[in-house]
């Protein structure tokens, strides 16, 4: 029942799909040819509709272009797509100076006391002076402990009247404490140096 | 500086959809698979959310280069072969997410409307 629609619709149907071609001729050809073929099938398909359906339901021609929209207005959204859009999954990056900067904080929170002490008391103004963290943990990294993994040698040094068990538990809090607080310090700079866009699915509207 | 203006809105409502249509169309996906045709002609027929339906198309073709849904052809015995999509892994992760985001969004846009004026101190 091709005979749905008369010349004129053929006419319409063309005409458009002429529209469309020449519109479309500054798209990437694999695109190009993509959406040509969608919407060739759109105007396929309503035909087929048009020529099962009752004629109570059916859509003439010029309503299912009209509905699908101008052909410029089709590739506009098209070259609009291209590479930005609304769902953009965002390749996360950590610039490396940051990354460098950010675990060489850590790393004299951690050490940095068994220099004198001063390697430490570094690492707590790094710290503060990031803007990477939050406060919660800038105060995690400086009071778990002051003295990170050095604090540890003042154990055997002052305990040493303390029951053997005790010392040792001591010892254990003293060598974990900086451990955990370094590492979420750590994932925290990861985190947050990959930016605001290290969600996957980061909405970024089209302009 | 910002500067409301009459009209505005409408501008701003306008961006909003297109910002929200990728997950609609997702949504869409999530229970079955659809056809481009039966898709866009069911989203042509939602109140407001598309202006063309052809421009529907190019989005679909994004999605799919990004791996958000995935498409297979199918005959079919009343016309043309057909372009089914259906959602992928990655589409259905970023649906979950956007439901959630939104679900905030709209609520606390919905009480900052619903309490404007309102001195809350009084």
């Amino acid at each position: 029942m091709s005979s749905a629609y008369g010349i004129a619709d053929e006419r319409l149907v063309a005409d458009y799909l002429n529209r469309l071609a020449a519109a479309s001729a500054t798209l990437p050809a694999d695109q190009r040819a993509e959406l040509f073929e969608e919407i060739s099938l759109h105007i396929a398909e309503a035909r087929a509709v048009q020529a099962t359906a009752g004629a109570e339901t059916s859509l003439p021609v010029a309503d299912v272009l009209e509905r699908l929209g101008r052909p410029e207005d089709i590739v506009r959204a098209a070259a609009d797509d291209t590479e930005t859009g609304p769902i953009t999954p965002v390749p996360v990056q950590r610039p490396p100076r940051r990354r460098v900067l950010d675990t060489g904080t850590v790393i004299l929170l951690l050490v940095g006391g068994l220099l004198i002490g001063l390697g430490w008391i570094a690492g707590a103004v790094m710290l503060w002076a990031s803007p990477r963290w939050r406060t919660s943990d800038k105060l995690l990294g400086t009071l778990i402990w002051p003295g990170g993994l050095a604090a540890v040698l003042a154990i055997p040094r002052f305990g040493t009247g303390l029951p053997p068990l005790l010392a040792l538990s001591l010892l254990l809090v003293g060598v974990a404490g900086p451990i955990v607080a370094a590492t979420r310090l750590l994932r925290r700079a990861w985190r947050t140096s990959a930016g605001p866009h290290a969600d996957p699915h980061a909405l970024h509207p089209a302009r | 500086m910002w500067c409301m203006v009459a009209g505005e809105a409408g501008n701003l409502v306008a961006q909003m959809r297109r910002g929200v249509l990728p997950y609609c169309v997702l949504a869409m996906l999530r229970n079955k698979e659809q056809y481009g045709f039966e898709l866009v002609h069911a989203l042509g027929g939602t109140d407001g959310m598309v202006t063309g339906e052809g421009t529907i198309y190019p989005l679909l073709a994004r999605l799919r280069r990004q791996g958000l849904v995935e498409t297979t052809w199918q005959e079919s015995t009343t016309g043309p072969p057909r372009k089914y999509y259906r959602l992928a892994q990655a589409g259905q992760d970023a649906l979950t997410e956007f439901t959630e985001s939104w679900g905030r969004l709209r609520d606390s846009v919905d009480d900052l409307l619903a309490s404007s004026g309102q001195d809350p101190f009084r």
